[in-house]
């Protein structure tokens, strides 16, 4: 190092010193005003998409005004199917190389490894795709952070089955796509829109890779987890592990490794691990930055178990509806598994984890599974089926 | 807001004011850019997975605003102490001030007063490197990775931003 860099590195220290002991200190009141600037954020956000919603229905109102006849036919939608007696499982030879999975609720696309996913602070690699799951860009966004506008936009978004009567656009059947039922939207502009009913989701994409993207359509890995059917039995060459109270089952090629803290970097799981946690510490690394592209966030295969003081989570909102079993009614196997939030809901399968609480009764502290949702989704749901009550020695 | 971002917040929240400052050169800008950089790391949380990783993305926003911030034209001006002004934050007690710097061109270089100038004057990009390389001490790959760059432009950035500096020093010295 040279002595400018010493003299540089010594002197942004003094100068920070210097600052931070003459600045008031504000820490008390800093919450109050992240929570205001927030609301503003999300006030902001919700008139822009009313604005664009409404934008939407006017012009779409004036195209058909303006075709007459020529309009496409419309169908009222059909209640989704109800649920396969087997469990489908999520195509995997859909991801072309080079291209990581995006998933959102029950669908997943793949798009380019190098594609940002929905990130914000930072153009870098917008250029080439952005994937949008859960949440639509605002208007004018890439403009506002002085970004050039991708080439290929994906958004993913929740659709309900019967959209209200404001936001109805004729839809025409359009059969099926990789072996789901799908109908797509009539859109001008080179946009397509394509809704799959049985899986709650709408993909608009626009841009050179749209068609391709949406040609890997697929059931997420969470869905496999999760659909109703038959519980996936353990395979010979599993290993089962006991810990916090409850037993589960992994693969036994997968490494065990123990330990006190809980978190981690990067998102606290590792592929093909194990972790069993008793939680007594939080680890609050200093973590290399990295950037939200599929590759970067695409699930890996793996499973880390807390059970102590540390290992919590909010159990409010749709995780309480996310239980499997009745509450109260404790499960064949001795225990209640519920999801827990913020893994299920909007952006879950942007995660790739899933984190499921498990109540032993006449166990003080619950115990917390987070299962990698990569693949087929078959090894996540063996894990969670697997889950269970440890037999007492 | 709950209570594992707010516990981020007292806890970090300090640390990246002084990242702040140190873009900024202003305490009250930097503040200003972290409240922001907080809030939409609190908008995003639901998408981080777990604390570990809210200070690297709360850190990236912020070097993203400050650099957008840098690139707009009624960018406010920073006093310069040398031509009077004095920026909030930037006096200091007289006590504190380094003694007149030597009489060797080597330790006019290294004089102090002359080399926070040098740093203000800096072009975004290059301050943003010079900082999260000597004061955050990350690696050129993680520099990289907030700035949305090549670890080659990192260097880049870098060599161009410590000549500017050896420069501009070079000019106040023999200027004096």
């Amino acid at each position: 190092m040279t002595d400018l860099e010493e003299a540089l590195r010594e002197e942004l220290r003094r100068r920070a010193d210097l600052a931070d002991a003459q600045a008031p200190a504000r820490t008390g009141v800093l919450p109050e005003r992240i929570e205001h600037r927030a609301r503003r954020a999300r006030h902001r956000r919700a008139m822009a998409a009313a604005f664009a919603a409404l934008a939407v229905v006017v012009l779409a109102g004036g195209a058909a005004a303006v075709a007459g006849r020529g309009a496409p036919p419309s169908a009222t939608l059909p209640p989704p199917r109800p649920a396969p007696r087997g469990v489908p499982l999520t195509d995997t030879s859909l991801t072309p190389p080079g291209w990581a999975p995006v998933a959102y609720l029950d669908a997943q696309v793949s798009v380019p490894g190098s594609w940002l996913v929905d990130a914000t602070g930072g153009c870098g690699g917008r250029g080439r795709g952005v994937v949008f799951p859960g949440q639509a860009p605002w208007p004018g966004m890439f403009r506002a952070e002085g970004c050039r506008p991708p080439a290929t936009v994906v958004v993913l978004t929740r659709f309900r089955s019967q959209p209200s009567a404001s936001t109805a656009i004729a839809v025409r059947p359009n059969g099926t796509l990789n072996g789901i039922r799908v109908l797509t939207e009539h859109r001008a502009g080179g946009r397509v829109v394509l809704i799959a009913p049985s899986l709650g989701v709408r993909i608009t994409a626009r841009g050179p890779l749209a068609g391709r993207v949406i040609a890997t359509l697929t059931r997420s890995p969470l869905s496999v987890a999760l659909a109703p059917g038959p519980a996936f039995g353990v395979p010979a060459g599993w290993r089962w592990h006991r810990f916090g109270g409850i037993r589960f089952a992994a693969p036994a090629t997968w490494l065990t490794r123990r330990g006190t803290w809980w978190g981690g970097c990067p998102y606290g799981i590792a592929a093909r691990v194990v972790r069993l946690s008793t939680a007594a510490a939080q680890f609050i690394p200093s973590c290399p930055a990295f950037l939200d592209t599929a590759a970067n966030l695409a699930a890996r295969p793996g499973v880390v178990v807390g059970s102590g003081r540390y290992a919590t989570v909010p159990l409010a909102g749709p995780a309480a509806a996310a239980c499997p079993h009745p509450p109260g009614l404790p499960s064949p196997r001795g225990v209640r598994v519920c999801l827990a939030g913020p893994a299920y809901g909007s952006g879950a399968g942007s995660v790739g984890t899933m984190t499921v609480v498990v109540t032993v009764p006449g166990r003080a502290r619950p115990a917390l599974v987070v299962i990698g949702l990569a693949g087929s989704g078959a090894t996540a749901r063996t894990i969670l089926d697997s889950i269970g009550r440890q037999a007492a020695r | 807001m709950d209570e594992e971002f707010a516990a981020f917040v007292a806890a970090r929240s300090r640390a990246l004011c002084r990242t702040a400052y140190l873009l900024t050169g202003d305490w009250q800008a930097g503040e200003d850019l972290v409240q922001e950089a907080l809030t939409r790391t609190y908008l995003r949380r639901g998408r981080l997975r777990g604390p570990a990783v809210l200070e690297p993305y709360a850190r990236r926003v912020l070097v993203s605003l400050f650099l957008t911030a840098s690139r707009r034209h009624w960018r406010r001006e920073i006093p310069h102490p040398l031509t009077g002004g004095e920026a909030p934050g930037q006096a200091e007690p007289a006590g504190e001030r380094e003694p007149a710097g030597g009489t060797g061109r080597l330790d006019a270089l290294l004089d102090r007063e002359s080399l926070w100038p040098a740093l203000t004057a800096l072009p975004g990009r290059q301050r943003a490197v010079l900082v999260l390389r000597y004061f955050e001490d990350l690696t050129e790959t993680e520099i990289a990775a907030v700035l949305g760059c090549s670890p080659g432009a990192v260097k880049t950035h870098a060599s161009r931003g410590l000549a500017r500096l050896r420069e501009q020093m070079d000019r106040e010295v023999w200027s004096r």
